[in-house]
């Protein structure tokens, strides 16, 4: 039987948190595990005010993912299978290649070369313009 | 059957609405027949015919009861609250009262007391029999008080801590005034401890905190160019007794402690006679922490005893000084405990949402297995405890 690192939900309706869990593939989603080694909130939080940096860079809400990265990469290592979400959490602590590529980033670099194509043009000043009254 | 209380057919309603309900129901106009209705409008947009009437709020003529005579023991002036409206309440609505006197002092039955130059007048003797003698001894130098001058100094002292000048035996506690609340905030800028601050101005630790709250935010908003509402603030202070920012600054007792629910009910205990008892053994006894402890200012007991054994004063300097840094370490130390945590973390940025990427150590992370919440059970809050910011 295979091992699996899935979810496994918890909380109550309308209201899930996730444990990161380690087992068979074959036994009951929320069936005692053979080990927890994180946890996963998929419901977004509004930053605190005070957690802000105060430059105004990001407002985003936060999700929060607790992982033991060690526990992680040894059951890696061993062959055990992440399910899909798992595998997203995973390559955002750089641990597996992420399984699908964003589609959108090629066209985000096209914009930013266009954008930095645009910077470039100097916008001369109109020389027909009269000059103020200091000269 | 209901009975019909707008017959259409008759002509008359006298013999449906009884004869006493016609002469002052506001809903007559609706109960009569068309045009008689007609009839009885016209009649009540007729100018008032009596002088008295000459109230806005009301055309009909008062009646000769006792529920209509209360209102009217001045006929036409509300009982005199016209008057006292045109007259007294402009003085009254002062938001800058002078030599930060409050304005209800002037409302009192005495008004504010007046200097008086003969010294004829009961309340200003003594301080007319100074001035007279002084008089005696240096003919024509002191200036004599002029007649009709507010005394302040009198004024300040007979200052009560009562906002409702017929009604002395409510006291209120004073409002901390805006000078106040200045010199708390400059001085916790300067990096002093809330708890410091609070036993050098004489004001709790949770007033010095909130008030240091608030003046950040009014900072904020200056810096947003935001307007800052002090009417209700101004008018406040007018209305209600201020502790004011004095050389010894006294707002309020800094040592009062918070009733603790154990002790509210009786506890006895064999103690042998020769042991003494003190309030730690107390605190034990009760299952809490000594009184020494759970004070505001556990700190200032350690300086009394100081002062009673008669300790210089560059030793009780001195040991404050070296609480204070103990102090500040600690509260360093957990900074940086705190900092370190979130250090340890690393933030990914996507589109939508920012995910908080925190280490965990397996056994110690998750929800367990088997542990039924306890959520629903009897005496569990819900409510939240506490603002988190």
């Amino acid at each position: 039987m295979v091992v699996r690192l899935r979810l496994a939900r918890f909380g109550k309706r309308n209201n899930p948190i996730y444990n990161i869990v380690v087992s068979q593939a074959r036994t009951a989603r929320d069936s005692k595990p053979m080990e927890i080694i994180g946890t996963y909130d998929p419901i977004p939080k509004a930053q605190l005010p005070s957690e802000s940096t105060g430059d105004g860079s990001s407002q985003k809400p936060v999700k929060e993912i607790q992982l033991d990265v060690a526990r992680a990469k040894y059951w890696l290592g061993v062959g055990a299978q992440p399910s899909d979400p798992v595998w997203r959490l995973f390559a955002m602590f750089g641990l597996i290649e992420p399984q699908w590529k964003v589609a959108r980033i090629p066209a985000q670099q096209e914009d930013r070369a266009v954008y930095e194509k645009i910077r470039k043009i100097k916008i001369l000043p109109d020389k027909a313009a009269p000059k103020s009254g200091s000269s | 059957m209901p009975p019909r209380l707008r017959p259409s057919s008759l002509t008359s309603t006298a013999n449906v609405i009884p004869q006493s309900l016609i002469s002052n129901s506001p809903l007559l106009p609706f109960l009569l027949p068309l045009p008689l209705r007609n009839s009885m409008l016209a009649l009540s947009r007729q100018p008032p015919s009596s002088p008295s009437s000459s109230r806005q709020f009301s055309t009909s003529k008062p009646l000769a009861s006792s529920r209509y005579r209360r209102f009217e023991k001045t006929p036409g002036r509300r009982n005199g609250f016209i008057d006292w409206m045109r007259d007294v309440a402009p003085l009254l609505n002062n938001p800058t009262p002078l030599r930060n006197i409050p304005t209800y002092m002037s409302y009192k039955p005495q008004p504010l007391p007046r200097k008086d130059g003969q010294g004829d007048s009961t309340p200003k003797r003594e301080f007319d029999d100074q001035g007279n003698a002084i008089d005696s001894d240096k003919p024509r130098r002191v200036k004599r008080p002029k007649a009709d001058e507010v005394d302040w100094e009198r004024a300040m002292s007979e200052m009560s801590l009562s906002p409702f000048p017929t009604n002395p035996s409510f006291e209120v506690h004073p409002v901390i005034s805006t000078e106040f609340r200045e010199q708390i905030y400059s001085r916790i800028k300067m990096g002093r401890s809330v708890r410091r601050v609070s036993a050098e101005l004489n004001c709790e630790l949770e007033r010095v905190a909130a008030v240091v709250r608030l003046k950040e935010i009014e900072r904020m908003w200056e810096d947003q160019n935001r307007p800052l509402c002090t009417e209700m603030q101004t008018r406040v202070h007018a209305l209600m007794p201020v502790s004011h920012f004095t050389d010894m600054p006294q707002h309020e007792s800094i040592t009062d402690m918070r009733i603790h629910p154990a002790t509210n009910n009786q506890l006895f205990l064999a103690v042998p006679e020769s042991m003494p008892f003190s309030r730690k053994d107390a605190g034990d006894a009760l299952g809490i922490l000594p009184a020494d402890q759970r004070m505001p200012h556990g700190e200032l007991i350690e300086v009394e005893r100081m002062r009673i054994e008669g300790k210089s004063m560059e030793e009780m300097v001195e040991v404050e000084r070296q609480r204070e840094e103990a102090e500040f370490q600690a509260a360093q130390a957990k900074q940086e405990r705190v900092a370190a945590k979130k250090k340890a973390e690393t933030v990914v940025e996507t589109d939508r949402f920012q995910f908080r990427l925190k280490p965990a150590v397996t056994g110690l992370v998750g929800f367990r297995y088997g542990v039924p919440h306890d959520d629903r059970s009897r005496g569990v809050v819900k409510i939240p405890k506490r603002v988190v910011v």
